[in-house]
This record gives structure tokens, C-alpha cells and sequence, in this order.
């Protein structure tokens, strides 16, 4: 007597149908056991768009499913286009799992050091297949996703869907908000160069102005790891990107989406009366099934979305990676990232511990309360002026803080310091570096002395090629506007009389050296002396293949 | 719904042509990426070595008087630059500049100018101030300059004939002077001079370190006569010729620290270290501390 008899009903299948019509019906069983309800000729019939049979399995893997029991078994008809979600919420779905893997495969080529982390860049740019690529589309994916965040959240106001019973998850939609922006501008420290370090120095000193000083400065502390950022505040930060922000965004991304489900879509606001949801009752001839309709739908927006941001990362858009992060060196004009440019604007109207932290508070705080504090029972626009009117002052004025903190607007620095900075930017190639290098001719050597003749800006027509002409126009301009221009009397450092020279010597094989001299109020005596009074002098080394505009 | 599960398709198609053009332009676009980061690289050096070694170096790397020109053959032109050869570097020039730099120059060459002041260490490794890729970059600076004297013939190392062991060679005319600079910079003086009283660790050479208050110049005149001289040594300056050659030829009875089994403790590498210049300064400058 066996002690341990198999049995395989496989076989006793095979025994009692023969081979192949028993494999058939195995496979169509596991497909079912798969998707959770569908076998393959319902999938076949899903595809190819045919009605429901009745009992209808396509709800199946809605009440038995783990992906699909997060979303409707049906959409109201009126809510299955674009309008009047436009599918945001889906596409900033999309986006997070989107970052998640192309984060994942950068995850496998970088060590969070600053002793090693910038040279895992260009290691990444350099030697790792698609590793440009994955650094491009995880960039810009952080972008994107900021966008459609932020969208998603204007649509879910203008159409008031905030409103009872959606208050709760408009507030986790809130902290969603800050989760994504929060990750964007943790990611930015990553790379270790001139970028991360002080566009996250700008962040963080924020929290210096927390009161009393003591909270400040511990905080401060906390987030820099260390009195200064290095290797302790890189850690933290990399934890924050890769461990906590996720998880969090992960645990509300949950919430959220179980909200969606308990509270249906809501309607247009127009197609339902005032006052009432009527999400959750919809009449069975207005129901479009989420299979097979909504399923395509999405799967077609994400095809399309992938399909343009991938092109736009391989032709045009490309993580820009500055010089290696230098405590020492704060390059001219560094601003923080664009979506934290209303604060940086903020900054520039006075105190920081009002407008850097009190302000941000309260503009959160109004942000996390609109569901509770704006209760008229109306979502039609009609009757919801005031609010959709304050709603616009409110994105207008963050559009002007924003142009407020780039550094067009009111920075102090020096007019000739500004001048070279034109040409020869401290935050991005510019200029200089992207014009032709075989057209920047050397400058002419004087027989007497045997020094470089300068050229002179203002003498820019005379210039030997078209691109020397271009650049030398450039400098012009600026050496004007800082002798007369509405910003520098603002200012009150308008330059007296001044004068831009440019020396291009042929220094190194294949490497110029370019000096930029900016002279004001009289000759100086010797040509760029460190220390002498009104002279500023910028040197820069330009190598043939530099090939800042990276091109393939 | 047909158009959209088509157009669907259509689009992950081509999103997976998309990336099939970059897995076949990756390989040129990471040689080009290598490229450019190298010439920017050359940049960043030559921003840091204006800043920190045009001082000394110059800013054209032709030197100041205050430490040698790195912009020279003997450091870049040819296989086995002459500076290399001197140091006995076994490793590449890449690697020689980088630990130059890195870890400065503690000691004088032995055959090249002396200069007042020594290399210091530039690698936050060893104390300086820069980050390794900031060295890495100040050596890609030097290193292109390097590219001009590619097709230069190299510049022969500095002639060093060995003077040998044969006391009866001619020697030129010495310089005490040199000859003083000579024995800092090789190192003689750290056993033959008791400073500050202390035993030495060979025969001291001022007179006020002897016993007898003897300095070395009056010391080997005096030896020649002695009754157990082994050596071949005619004269003084033979004797002082001969002391440094071959250390064992006589070793002066009394100090058993000196020695070690009938073999001095003495380096007997410097007849072959030594041209007959530096022996003839070294001489007249030990002839001097009578």
C-alpha cells in the first residue's frame, strides 16, 4: 500500500478527452484563474468591442480582483470623455509608477556619497546602455507629474468636487500634492552638482527662520544632517526620495482611490441637481462598463503619454548635470526648482519668517480647509463665482510670485558681475559655451608688446565671424543696459562709462581661454590684477569637444 | 473602441521602435558623452590650476623660479619622460601627476633644481584642499598640454654618468657651495651632522660634534696614516672619494654602531647614484670642515 499516492486530475482529464481538448480547457482555466473571472473567449470579446453576455463575467474581476476591485465596475456615460476629468487623476498614477521604474533602474547605478555620487552620473551618461534615457525620463517624468498633479487638483476645484461627501479625499488628494512635490525636490539633491546642492540649500534654509531659534536651528539641522550638507544630509534626503516619500505617497495614493470607489465619479456639475450626488445611483441604460471601455480608454492615454514622453526625452529633453557640488562656490542666479519658485518670489518681498514659512502655512492651510469652509451646497460654476474668481486670483498671484523668484526680478548682484553672467552663466551652458568653437577666433597680438589685443564689445561689427559678432552684440547690450537701464537705477549701480572687453588666446591644444574684462570709470593700469577698483574679470577654459548642447 | 485599442497599439509599437534606435545609437552617444567629459574636464583644470598652481607653476606652466615648468618635455614628451626615469616611476605619467598632486613632493628631486619651497599635498586625502575629481582635472590640464609634444623628439634625460668606484678618476673642479646644497638634498647630513648634541648615526662631520675636534676634512687626511688602513685611498680627497663609494673599504675602528659585520651601514649605492660633479662639490665642501 503507497503511503503518498499523486494524483494529477490533469491526467485523469487528458484520460477522459484526450490530449489537446484537455490542454485547451486547462489554459482557459488558468487564464480565468488569472484575470480573475475571464476566460478567453470573454478577453476575445472584450477586444473586440462585442456586447456583455449575460450574466456579464466582465464584472467579475471587479468584486474578485486586486487591481480591478480599486476601480468602478461602471462609469455614468456623462463622465466616460475627457471632460470632466480629462483623466488626470489616472495619468498621476501613471506618472508614479512611471517614476517608480525608471527610478528603480537609476537606483541600481548610484550609491548615495557624495564621495562617489556625481561620478555614478556620469558613469550613468557614460557608460550604463539607456541609462541617458532613464535619467531623462525619470527627470522629466518628475515634471510632468508635477503638472498633471497640480492640474488634477485646479479641475477638481473649478468643477467643485471638493464639495460633500468628497471633502476627505480632496485633503489626501492635498497631501498627495505634497507628496509629489516634496519627491520632485527630493530627487533634486541626488546627482550631487552645483544644482542639487543649492537649489536644496535654498529649500532648506527655510526652515532655519522656524521660531524660536532653537526649533530653527535643530530642524535646520535635521535636514541638513550636518551644519552643512554632505554626507549625512545626502543619506536623509536619499532615504526621503527612495523610502518615505513613497511609502507615503503609496498609503494615500490607497486612500484616495478607495474614496473614488465609495463615492463613484462625480458628475458634471451641471447634470445633476444642486445640492445632491448622484454618483453612486446610475441608471442602468446610462452605464459604460469599465471593461472593455474605460480599460481602453486609459490604456490608450498612458500608450500616447508614453509614447510622447519618451520621444521627447530621446530628441529634445535632457537632465541637465552641472559641475560636481562645491560648498564653497554659490554659482550666480541659482534658483529653486520651478514649482518653489512662488516662495523664492515671496522671499524677495520681506521678512523670511513670514513670507518663507508663515505664508506657505497659511496657503496650505487654506488649501487642506476649502472643503470645510466653502459648504454652499451649488457645484454649478453659475453659482460659484466668487469662488472660481478667487480660485483664478489665487493661481494669477502664484504666476507673479513665481516670475517674482527667478532672478529677473530685483536680485542685487553686481550690474558687471550681471554682464559676463549674460554670456557666461554659473547654472547652464549659455551663450559662450554653445557657440561655435572654430569660430571664436584668437584675439590679435599686439607687436610691441606681444599681449592679446582685446576685442571690444562695443566694436562688435568688427569682429572677425558672425558668431564672435553675435556674442560680442550680447555683451554690448549688457555693458549698456548696465551704464542706463530702468533696473539698475532701481538699483542705484548704474556703471559709469563702462567697457567690455573679451581676450580669446589659443591656450592648450584644442582648448581656448576666454577673459571677460568689464572696466568702468576710467583705464585701469594693468589688464585684470587681482584686486584693482572698478574691474571685473571672468576667465573661462572652452574645450573643442566640450559639446554642451549634447547632441548625439 | 477599435480606434483606440488600434491607435493604442500603434503608439507602444512605435514607443518600442523609439527605443530600439536608442539601443542602436546608445554605444556612439556614450563615446560621445566620454569625449565630452573629458574636454570639459580639461576646462574645470584649467579654472583650478589658475587658481591654485599658476603661482608657482606659472600660468603658461612655464615655471616662476618658485617650482619647476610642468608645460616641459621632461615631463611629457617621449615614453618614458625624463622625470619619470629620475624618480623611478614604474607607473603611467597619468599616474605620476596625479600623486604628485595628490600627495605633493615632500622631498627635492635629486637631479633637477632645488627649489625653496616643496609640493604641498593638494588631495583632500591627505590633507589638502581638493576633491579627487578636482585633482583629476587639474591632471587632465597638464596632461593636454602634453598633446603639443606628442610628435616632439624627447629631451635627453639630464647627463648622469655614474662616477664609479675608481679613485683615481679625474674629478672637475668642486664648488663648496654646491656641494653644501648637494649633501642637504640627498640626505647625508640627517646621519653625518649632530644636531643639537645628539649621538649621530654616522661619523659626525663639524668639528664641534668629534670627540677629538677633528671635522671631517682634517679627519680624512689623518686617517691614510693610520695603522690598520685597508683602503686605497692616496690622499685626502681619495680618501673622502672612497669613504663614499665604498663604505666598507676602511671602517675606522671605535664606533660599532657604525658597522655591522664588517659591512658599514652607509647606502653603498652612490657610485652609482653620483656623477663627478656632485662628487667633486661634495668633497670641497666636506675639505671645508676641517
Amino acid at each position: 500500500m503507497a503511503v503518498f499516492k499523486p494524483h494529477i486530475p490533469f491526467l485523469d482529464d487528458v484520460k477522459a478527452k484526450g490530449f489537446v481538448p484537455a490542454l485547451l480547457f486547462k489554459t482557459n482555466e488558468i487564464v480565468e484563474r488569472m484575470t480573475a473571472g475571464l476566460d478567453i473567449d470573454d478577453i476575445r470579446g472584450v477586444l473586440r468591442g462585442d456586447p456583455p453576455p449575460r450574466p456579464n463575467p466582465r464584472v467579475k474581476p471587479h468584486a474578485d480582483g486586486f487591481w480591478f476591485h480599486m476601480r468602478p465596475t461602471y462609469y455614468h456615460n456623462l463622465v466616460t470623455g475627457l471632460y470632466p476629468s480629462f483623466r488626470l487623476g489616472w495619468l498621476s498614477t501613471y506618472f508614479f509608477a512611471f517614476e517608480i521604474i525608471t527610478g528603480l533602474f537609476l537606483m541600481i547605478y548610484y550609491t548615495p556619497s557624495p564621495l562617489v555620487a556625481y561620478e555614478n552620473m556620469l558613469n550613468i551618461l557614460a557608460n550604463v546602455p539607456f541609462g541617458r534615457l532613464m535619467r531623462d525620463l525619470h527627470k522629466l517624468g518628475a515634471e510632468l507629474m508635477v503638472i498633471v498633479v497640480l492640474l488634477h487638483m485646479a479641475r477638481t476645484f473649478i468643477t467643485g468636487n471638493y464639495k460633500k461627501p468628497r471633502q476627505f479625499t480632496w485633503v489626501t488628494g492635498i497631501i498627495l500634492l505634497f507628496v509629489t512635490l516634496l519627491l520632485s525636490f527630493s530627487g533634486y539633491l541626488l546627482p550631487w552638482d552645483q544644482l542639487s546642492l543649492w537649489a536644496v540649500t535654498i529649500g532648506v534654509s527655510m526652515v532655519e527662520a522656524i521660531p524660536p531659534q532653537q526649533v530653527g536651528d535643530i530642524v535646520n539641522l535635521i535636514a541638513r544632517g550636518g551644519p552643512q550638507f554632505n554626507a549625512g544630509g545626502l543619506l536623509r534626503w536619499y532615504l526621503l526620495h527612495v523610502l518615505l516619500l513613497p511609502l507615503v505617497g503609496l498609503v494615500f495614493l490607497g486612500v484616495h482611490y478607495y474614496k473614488v470607489v465609495i463615492h463613484g465619479h462625480g458628475l458634471p456639475p451641471e447634470a445633476e441637481p444642486v445640492g445632491e450626488d448622484t454618483a453612486k445611483r446610475v441608471p442602468t441604460d446610462q452605464r459604460t462598463y469599465f471593461m472593455p471601455d474605460i480599460l481602453t480608454r486609459e490604456m490608450l492615454y498612458v500608450a500616447l503619454l508614453t509614447l510622447i514622453t519618451v520621444a521627447w526625452a530621446i530628441f529634445s529633453f535632457h537632465a541637465p548635470l552641472e559641475p560636481h557640488a562645491d560648498s564653497l562656490i554659490t554659482p550666480l542666479h541659482t534658483t529653486a526648482p520651478w514649482y518653489f519658485l512662488f516662495v523664492q518670489g515671496m522671499l524677495k518681498i520681506g521678512d523670511k519668517v513670514f513670507w518663507g514659512l508663515i505664508a506657505p502655512g497659511i496657503i496650505t492651510g487654506l488649501l487642506v480647509a476649502i472643503p470645510y469652509i466653502e459648504v454652499g451646497p451649488s457645484r454649478r460654476y453659475g453659482d460659484r463665482r466668487v469662488g472660481l474668481t478667487l480660485g483664478l486670483l489665487f493661481a494669477a498671484s502664484m504666476a507673479v510670485l513665481s516670475y517674482m523668484g527667478t532672478p529677473r526680478y530685483l536680485v542685487s548682484s553686481s550690474p558687471d558681475q550681471e554682464i559676463v553672467a549674460e554670456i557666461l552663466p554659473q547654472t547652464h551652458p549659455g551663450p559662450l559655451r554653445e557657440s561655435d568653437w572654430s569660430a571664436l577666433t584668437a584675439s590679435p597680438t599686439s607687436a610691441l608688446t606681444a599681449s592679446p589685443i582685446p576685442y571690444l564689445a562695443s566694436e562688435w561689427q568688427s569682429a572677425p565671424t558672425p558668431t564672435l559678432q553675435n556674442l560680442l552684440k550680447l555683451y554690448q547690450e549688457g555693458v549698456e543696459s548696465a551704464e542706463d537701464s530702468v533696473r539698475c537705477h532701481r538699483a542705484n549701480n548704474c556703471l559709469k562709462a563702462p567697457v567690455g572687453e573679451m581676450v580669446i588666446q589659443d591656450w592648450q591644444t584644442d582648448i581656448k581661454r576666454i577673459t571677460f574684462r568689464v572696466y568702468w570709470d576710467g583705464v585701469p593700469a594693468d589688464f585684470c590684477v587681482l584686486g584693482t577698483q572698478h574691474e571685473f574679470c571672468q576667465t573661462v577654459y572652452y574645450h573643442k569637444n566640450a559639446n554642451y548642447w549634447q547632441k548625439p | 473602441m477599435t480606434w483606440r485599442v488600434i491607435v493604442g497599439t500603434l503608439c507602444f509599437v512605435i514607443t518600442m521602435i523609439l527605443f530600439g534606435y536608442v539601443a542602436v545609437t546608445e554605444q556612439d552617444r556614450m563615446a560621445t558623452f566620454d569625449i565630452a567629459y573629458q574636454a570639459r574636464q580639461v576646462e574645470t583644470g584649467g579654472q583650478l590650476y589658475e587658481l591654485n598652481c599658476a603661482t608657482c607653476h606659472g600660468l603658461d606652466g612655464q615655471g616662476t623660479g618658485r617650482a619647476p615648468a610642468v608645460n616641459s618635455p621632461d615631463l611629457l614628451a617621449g615614453k618614458t619622460p625624463a622625470r619619470l626615469t629620475e624618480a623611478g616611476w614604474g607607473g603611467t605619467l597619468k599616474d605620476f601627476i596625479h600623486t604628485t598632486i595628490a600627495g605633493g613632493r615632500p622631498q627635492a628631486s635629486a637631479k633637477f633644481a632645488d627649489y625653496p619651497q616643496r609640493m604641498p599635498t593638494w588631495s583632500q586625502d591627505f590633507g589638502g584642499p581638493m576633491r579627487s575629481d578636482q585633482v583629476d582635472a587639474v591632471v587632465a590640464y597638464v596632461l593636454n598640454w602634453g598633446l603639443a609634444y606628442a610628435n616632439a623628439t624627447p629631451v635627453p634625460q639630464p647627463t648622469v654618468v655614474p662616477v664609479g668606484t675608481d679613485l683615481t678618476v679625474a674629478l672637475p673642479t668642486g664648488d663648496a657651495a654646491a656641494g653644501q646644497a648637494a649633501v642637504t638634498t640627498l640626505g647625508c647630513t640627517a646621519c653625518h651632522i649632530s644636531a643639537g648634541g645628539a649621538a649621530p648615526v654616522g661619523p659626525a662631520w663639524p668639528a664641534e660634534s668629534d670627540p677629538n675636534g677633528q671635522g671631517i676634512g682634517t679627519r680624512a687626511g689623518l686617517r691614510l696614516s693610520e695603522a690598520g688602513y685597508t683602503g686605497d685611498a692616496t690622499t685626502a680627497e681619495q680618501y673622502l672619494f672612497e669613504s663614499i663609494v665604498s663604505p666598507d673599504a676602511y671602517i675606522v675602528p671605535g664606533n660599532a654602531t657604525y658597522a655591522a659585520n664588517g659591512k658599514s651601514i652607509m647606502p653603498h649605492t652612490y657610485s652609482t647614484l653620483l656623477d663627478a660633479q656632485h662628487m667633486a662639490d661634495i668633497i670641497a665642501y666636506l675639505e671645508t670642515l676641517k
